[in-house]
């Protein structure tokens, strides 16, 4: 799928280059817009349906790959992004629009009014999304650590356990197999204290003991949401068969 | 059964088996076309080209095609099936113990039928529970916990609820417990497929034993946290199976994880049929090997007769089959002229 062809092509032909130019800009903001659930973006996944502009005014209609999927990860994506599209300068309102979800309607009308996710299902939730939010950016943070270990050369001495985060930014360096992997691995690995290049989700660092245990575990959730990505790539690519 | 190239007979039963009836006719509302069309994108997501059916065969096959793809085409000797009546979504329910029945009634030695539990229902439910089970003798229930009811959209096993429909199926002798993890839960804002509460029941429950559909996909790392330590935790591999052709190279990482998790004793194959048929998993399956790093990896080895386990001998154990008596069965006979599967193809 083509989103931004498609919207493009409704774009009157005078001012189409100016036009082109702030959708290729709202295609950006929302690149950083991932799948919390997945660790995937927004975009890669083709969730984007189509982007509109009519002056400031900016339409977003996205689509996840089954109408079941979760309502609270729905949410989650739908509330970044309208914030990445209003985050831009020239943007004066945001309509973002599920399409064929179970729970559309509601969500859609939450966002429009920029309402909590309790206020959005007053007798169905109990509580806001920052728990599932701050669940997720942990599994992300051991899967993008997993894809660094990966990368890297098998045998390693000394082990990793004992690196610092200045060791991997050095050894990315050297290695443009790394760069991308360390990249996406520091940008979460920051939020955490101390200086140990690899950590738990909560921070404390890895005796090299029980190494071989953290690996594994790094495992078992990068193996899974990755499993997860691809079951939603099949699910899509059915629905638009 | 399915026969090796070296004459050797294998076991096959299927865990996870459905008889559905998805046509309009019976949808309630809206929800009941999405539900089924979701569905459908998983068969024609998973399924070999030249093995998939018409978008009408799959909204309702019948008995008859159920048999035939399950114990004429598909190697199965027997096959377990996991009711639920989504009645909220569909008049008559979607896949209700009734409907089920009608291929235990064709196929009375090769069909486990399972009941269906949804503990919101109360004194009422629990009624009906007994009388279920007086009429079908049930060895095991099926609960989804994402299923609507009324104005509720889903629980979890840890509600207070659900402890007096565990305790009357342990007085009633129902031992076996399959767990379906649906996308809606109570609370929304909680991760409907978090396996966790698994570990509060079988925890509290030791003499049942609680199946995880899809071992939990896709958590199937929280599930292989619960299961390994919890030795009444079983994974139904229904769907993880299904990536074996489209994905095979997340199938094998995914059942390196799972045996290295819980080991080769504790799955159970499932086609999820009639989502997609178990030919060809199984034909995949009996095919597929680790290597020697991968075997390392997983902690166990694949080989003939972990796979025997997989592919039946678990699930025997489980349901106390008599794995003699299936293998040696009379082949079951359809009628010719309803050929559909070759309408299919």
């Amino acid at each position: 799928m083509q989103p931004s062809e498609d919207a493009s092509s409704s774009v009157a032909a005078g001012v189409a280059d100016g036009l082109s130019a702030r959708i290729a800009e709202v295609r950006r903001a929302l690149s950083a817009i991932r799948d919390p659930e997945l660790d995937e973006t927004v975009t890669a996944m083709g969730f984007i349906k189509a982007i509109e502009i009519a002056g400031g005014a900016v339409g977003v209609t996205f689509q996840l790959p089954t109408q079941w999927c979760a309502a609270n990860f729905a949410f989650l994506m739908a509330v970044d992004i309208k914030a990445a599209v209003m985050a831009l300068p020239w943007v004066t309102s945001a309509d973002v629009v599920l399409r064929d979800h179970f729970a559309a309607r509601r969500i859609n009308e939450a966002v429009e009014r920029d309402l909590s996710f309790v206020e959005a299902f007053p007798q169905k939730a109990e509580g806001e999304l920052d728990g599932l939010r701050h669940t997720f950016m942990e599994k992300a943070f051991l899967a993008r650590q997993h894809a660094v270990l990966d990368a890297l050369p098998k045998t390693q001495a000394p082990s990793p356990a004992l690196w610092t985060i200045a060791d991997l930014e050095d050894l990315s360096r050297l290695s443009n197999d790394l760069a991308e992997p360390v990249a996406r691995y520091l940008a979460l690995r920051r939020n955490l204290p101390g200086e140990a290049a690899f950590v738990t989700a909560r921070g404390a660092p890895v005796e090299p003991a029980h190494w071989q245990v953290h690996a594994r575990e790094l495992r078992g959730t990068a193996v899974t949401m990755a499993a997860n990505a691809e079951h939603c790539r099949v699910l899509a690519a059915a629905n638009q068969a | 059964m399915f026969v090796t190239p070296d004459g050797e007979r294998i076991l096959i039963v299927d865990g996870h088996t459905h008889l559905w009836d998805g046509r309009p006719s019976n949808w309630r509302n809206d929800y009941g076309r999405t539900f089924i069309d979701t569905f459908w994108g998983g068969h024609v997501g998973f399924t070999p080209a030249d093995k998939r059916w018409t978008q009408e065969q799959f909204r309702y096959y019948g008995a008859e095609k159920a048999a035939r793809d399950l114990f004429v085409d598909g190697y199965c000797d027997a096959a377990i099936m996991l009711p639920v009546d989504l009645r909220d979504f569909y008049v008559d329910g979607f896949n209700t113990t009734e409907q089920c029945s009608e291929l235990k009634a064709l196929c009375p030695d090769r069909v486990v039928l399972n009941g269906r539990i949804d503990p919101r229902e109360g004194a009422r439910g629990l009624a009906r529970l007994e009388r279920d089970h007086d009429r079908f003798r049930f060895r095991g229930v099926k609960l989804y916990t994402g299923e609507w009811n009324g104005i509720s959209r889903g629980y979890r096993l840890s509600d207070d609820f659900v402890k007096p429909y565990l305790e009357k199926c342990r007085e009633l002798g129902i031992d076996i417990v399959h767990v379906h993890k649906g996308p809606t839960t109570h609370p929304l804002d909680y991760d409907a497929f978090d396996v966790r509460d698994v570990d509060h029941v079988a925890t509290s429950f030791p003499d049942l034993k609680f199946v995880v559909d899809h071992c939990g996909m896709p958590r199937i790392d929280d599930f292989c946290a619960v299961a390994g330590q919890e030795p009444n935790v079983y994974g139904g591999l229904a769907l993880v199976t299904s990536f074996i052709r489209a994905r095979p190279r997340h199938f094998k990482t995914m059942l390196i994880e799972l045996l290295w998790g819980i080991g080769p004793d504790r799955l159970i194959f499932g086609s999820d049929y009639a989502i997609t048929s178990p030919d060809w998993i199984i034909e995949a399956f009996m095919a597929f090997e680790l290597d020697e790093a991968e075997t390392t990896e997983a902690g166990h080895t694949l080989d003939l007769e972990a796979k025997r386990k997989i592919l039946g001998l678990n699930a025997a154990k489980l349901y106390g089959l008599d794995v003699d008596h299936l293998m040696n069965l009379a082949p079951v006979h359809l009628p010719a002229a309803e050929a559909s599967r070759d309408a299919a193809e």
